[in-house]
């Protein structure tokens, strides 16, 4: 309830400093104007380019918004196995099952405190390599590599393997532990325990987790292009600078189809895993 | 093989609670004990000394000749590998198959890669080691199902079947029929007892209910209060100290029966 209080004050507060105004949300003539022409082409996304006179070799709209929207899905899938196998490694370490079930069954010594250092390690890591948005992430990598499809995929995976480091951590420390408690009692090792009785238990929260992770990495992918990728991004900007808000909402459209998509596909991964 | 049990004069207590107070025990190999009282009289601490999860805090605990307090990691866990509990709670993996959580009772003989691939990709011939023993305790159909598709009882057997799969010299089962029907519970004791007899291991089981000891234990074992109160056959338990047993500490009515 405090807590609930301080955010509203300080949500106040930073109103007021930033000086906004309920007015500033009509804007002068010129800017409403604007705002509606865009958003009456939300009914009547163009099928055709709406320029005149380009080259007759120029490919049809819908045929450059499909190519853009697989160069998405193909950026973005490049950029999760790096994502996920660098998440689950820190994820794992970062998580405290493995360590405090080796503890709690009795476990003694100095090698018992190298679970919470290499845990605190791994968390301090990952939260690093998340703090630094996929967006600067990828200034930076266009600053050093060039605009190669590397650079992007880069960019994209360094901040995506830190969430899903911290995510997969706390879904492994949620799940369960009384089977691995009853495995290292019957002998087995603390990794072969995490193994065998934890990390089963948070697999499918683990697996769509994932598998949102790379509908956040299409909406990514996608606004990568405004760099200059050849993705969703690249041809909403292009089409943005030349008003043509129908073909904007072409491709804002075909992004949104690649989501529904996803989102459908992991729901159905979902209910196989859980069911 | 079995192994046999020593306690010598042994005081556990954690946090100002004394769970056990100078409790003098004697298990052969192969014998077959219940432990009965009611709770918190300190079965289940008693059943975690024997398997080095609880360390006494005064006496000594030996397992198959080893004082366990002495035991660093390695010789512990192959001690562990050695004694197989079934809890109450059974402690399964609910979204793996009978198959995997079978398995994986015979992680503490196995080394890490061969542990790894086997939970991933059993062998054939594991797999015929893992039906044989869940036709033994009566569910060999379930072989592939998901532990959270059975039904209760069959998941009891699937936790007694991943004790077995340990190959245990010393089976202990902490109260294994506590939460399960009186007619199931019948079956799971005998069961248990069964195969304890079968492989000619040491069966150490808490109980809440004196006649399944009654019926099917040689040697029953009374705690209250963290002392042990009888010790002997059943049929030649003192009634008083039976009655004894579950009266409550002021002097109140039964709270369990006889």
């Amino acid at each position: 309830m405090l807590v609930l209080l301080l955010l509203a004050t300080a949500g106040v507060w930073a109103a007021w400093t930033l000086r906004l105004d309920p007015a500033d949300l009509w804007p002068g003539g010129g800017g409403w104007r604007l705002t509606v022409e865009f958003f009456s082409h939300a009914w009547r996304p163009a099928l055709t380019h709406q320029a005149e006179g380009l080259p007759t070799d120029t490919p049809p709209l819908l045929w450059l918004a499909a190519r853009a929207a697989v160069k998405t899905v193909v950026y973005a899938a490049a950029a999760m196995p790096a994502s996920i196998l660098l998440g689950l490694l820190l994820g794992f370490g970062a998580s405290s099952a493995w360590w405090t079930t080796a503890r709690d069954r009795g476990g003694r010594g100095p090698r018992s405190l190298l679970g919470p250092v290499i845990s605190a390690a791994c968390r301090l890591v990952a939260s690093l390599l998340r703090s630094v948005h996929e967006l600067l992430w990828a200034v930076l990598l266009l600053a050093a590599l060039g605009l190669t499809p590397l650079a992007a995929v880069v960019a994209l995976s360094v901040p995506y393997a830190g969430t899903l480091a911290k995510v997969f951590a706390e879904m492994i420390d949620e799940a369960p532990r009384d089977a691995a408690g009853a495995l290292a009692e019957a002998g087995a090792s603390p990794v072969q325990a995490f193994l065998a009785g934890q990390l089963p238990g948070a697999m499918p929260d683990m697996m769509a987790y994932a598998l949102y992770r790379f509908e956040c990495a299409l909406r990514s992918a996608a606004v990568l292009g405004f760099f200059g990728f050849p993705t969703l991004g690249y041809h909403i900007a292009a089409s943005f600078e030349n008003l043509y808000y129908g073909e904007v909402w072409t491709y804002l459209y075909m992004l949104l189809l690649l989501v529904l998509v996803v989102d459908w596909w992991s729901g159905a991964v979902r209910r196989r895993l859980v069911s | 093989m079995a192994l046999d049990v020593h306690l010598d004069a042994v005081t556990v207590s954690f946090s100002g609670l004394t769970a056990l107070h100078e409790v003098n025990l004697e298990v052969a190999a192969g014998e077959h004990v219940a432990l009965i009282g009611p709770s918190g009289a300190g079965k289940t601490t008693l059943l975690r000394l024997l398997n080095g999860s609880a360390l006494p805090s005064r006496g000594n605990v030996r397992v198959g000749g080893r004082t366990l307090a002495d035991l660093d990691a390695r010789s512990l866990r192959r001690l562990r590998s050695q004694v197989a509990v079934v809890h109450q709670d059974l402690r399964l993996v609910p979204n793996l198959r009978v198959s995997q959580n079978v398995l994986s009772g015979g992680l503490g003989r196995q080394g890490f890669w061969s542990s790894l691939r086997s939970l991933v990709r059993p062998a054939t011939r594991e797999l015929e080691v893992v039906h044989g023993i869940l036709q033994r305790v009566g569910i060999g159909e379930v072989l592939f199902q998901r532990v959270d598709r059975l039904s209760g009882g069959q998941r009891q057997r699937v936790a007694i079947a991943r004790a077995l799969h340990q190959r245990p010299q010393m089976l202990l089962a902490d109260e294994p029929v506590a939460s399960v029907d009186p007619v199931r519970a019948r079956d799971v004791v005998a069961l248990l007892v069964r195969l304890a007899r079968e492989d000619g291991v040491t069966l150490v089981m808490s109980l809440h209910d004196l006649e399944l000891a009654r019926e099917f234990f040689p040697r029953v074992v009374g705690l209250r209060a963290g002392e042990v109160l009888l010790d002997g056959p059943p049929d030649e338990l003192d009634p008083a100290a039976v009655a004894q047993l579950f009266r409550l500490p002021e002097g109140g009515s039964d709270l369990v029966g006889t």
